[in-house]
């Protein structure tokens, strides 16, 4: 119950913001599907005890995924939908409440939420990170079969 | 014969003359600017810009780009040479524009429209936009209310929630173009605060945490730290390093404006 009320709220708030970002009409619900997915990746990882740190990257390079794949069916940059899709990923509560017991400096609150919350963040960028170095090493083996295939 | 007059070529008046190397850098950044400005991550731009340098032939293009600067130079291959700058000031997710201007990118790469044409096309993009303005406020209503409950909120906090974030997109569409983003985000970050709390004290919301989490994810920067991050593993310190120090301060500044918040209007609850 508690996971479907998440899946069916990332799935409304991806959706409200893709409006605010401006997405295009017909680019809304893939964006809002795409959160929906990547926050269920999450949450199967984290059911199943992995750590903070590899949920959110798996779901971050399932988002990445998804939004490759994606943009080259609706041939858009695959940017936006990355950003859509990894925003119910975004810790809101972590950021929130590590900072306000950072500034009251309340020791083991802080504690609990500030490691997490940097856990998830480094999480997501490293999804962003491996994807894009497989983009790259990809255009590299490809190019290389190129100019091999020409010479 | 050689007597013979050689017609000579009838130019027509307004007939398209080759790009000059400023014309074509221009454009590229035009582009670039265009890209950055709504969105798009530094090494697109830089990639971009490159490209529609070499569609119109350019032998040598650098371009250095962070999120406040384009740096570019051109060499043609006759010789010219051109070297502009463009300075961003502020940037937000527009991607309707960006994919627009992206498009000019790849049509302009691809020869199907000349400089003349996307330079037109480039001011019509500026003006445009996807939606009226009232969606903003239905998008914003959305996304705080949805994340309010994601994270464990009551419906009342979502409904709150949702309340402030039409608030917040009222104050940034009212806000003047030329103001300080983190201050923008300071105002905006210390008004949700004080509202979640009144709306708390009013007995509109259960807990005033739930309902500034809720607004506080439509002032986060989501991707920023990723990408900050994935530009100084690619090799570009410079620019990541910016993006990142940036994204930290702007979450420090929000926490900020939501803590201060807290502390005032503490003594009601």
């Amino acid at each position: 119950m508690e996971i479907l009320k998440m899946l069916i709220t990332a799935f409304l708030g991806t959706a409200g913001f893709s409006i605010i970002f401006r997405v295009k009409l017909p680019h809304i619900l893939p964006a809002a599907f795409g959160g929906t997915l990547t926050c269920a990746v999450y949450l199967l990882f984290d059911e199943m005890g992995c750590a903070l740190f590899l949920s959110n990257f798996l779901a971050s390079l399932a988002a990445v995924l998804y939004a490759g794949i994606l943009a080259q069916i609706l041939k858009t940059p695959s940017t936006i939908f990355v950003a859509l899709c990894i925003i119910p990923l975004v810790p809101g509560s972590g950021l929130f409440y590590s900072m306000r017991y950072l500034i009251v400096w309340d020791k083991e609150l802080f504690f609990t939420h500030g490691p997490n919350a940097l856990q998830i963040a480094l999480g997501i960028a490293a999804g962003i990170v491996l994807e894009s170095a497989v983009v790259h090493l990809l255009g590299l083996i490809r190019r290389r079969s190129h100019t091999e295939l020409l010479s | 014969m050689l007597t013979e007059a050689v017609p000579a070529v009838q130019v027509a008046p307004g007939a398209a003359v080759s790009p000059t190397a400023d014309d074509i850098l221009c454009t590229a950044l035009d582009v670039g600017e265009g890209l950055l400005k709504n969105g798009a991550t530094v090494h697109r731009t830089e990639d971009t810009v490159e490209r529609i340098c070499r569609a119109f032939g350019a032998v040598h293009v650098e371009v250095f780009c962070i999120p406040s600067l384009i740096l570019a130079a051109v060499r043609m291959e006759d010789g010219a040479y051109s070297s502009q700058n463009r300075r961003i000031h502020a940037s937000a997710n527009h991607f309707y524009r960006l994919d627009r201007f992206n498009t000019v990118s790849r049509r302009l790469c691809s020869g199907e429209i000349t400089i003349a044409q996307a330079q037109e096309e480039m001011r019509a993009i500026k003006r445009s936009d996807a939606y009226p303005t009232w969606m903003q406020y239905l998008g914003s209503l959305l996304g705080s209310g949805a994340f309010s409950i994601f994270f464990g909120g009551s419906l009342l906090d979502a409904i709150s929630a949702a309340l402030i974030g039409c608030l917040i997109a009222g104050i940034k569409q009212f806000l003047p173009r030329n103001v300080n983003p983190l201050s923008s985000t300071l105002v905006c970050a210390f008004t949700a605060g004080a509202l979640s709390m009144l709306l708390t004290w009013a007995g509109l919301a259960n807990n005033y945490d739930k309902v500034m989490i809720g607004t506080i994810m439509l002032l986060i920067p989501g991707m920023s730290f990723g990408t900050s991050l994935r530009d100084m593993l690619g090799g570009d310190i410079m620019a990541g390093m910016l993006q990142f120090l940036a994204a930290i301060l702007l979450a420090a500044i929000i926490a900020f404006g939501y803590v201060i918040a807290i502390f005032l209007f503490q003594p009601l609850l």
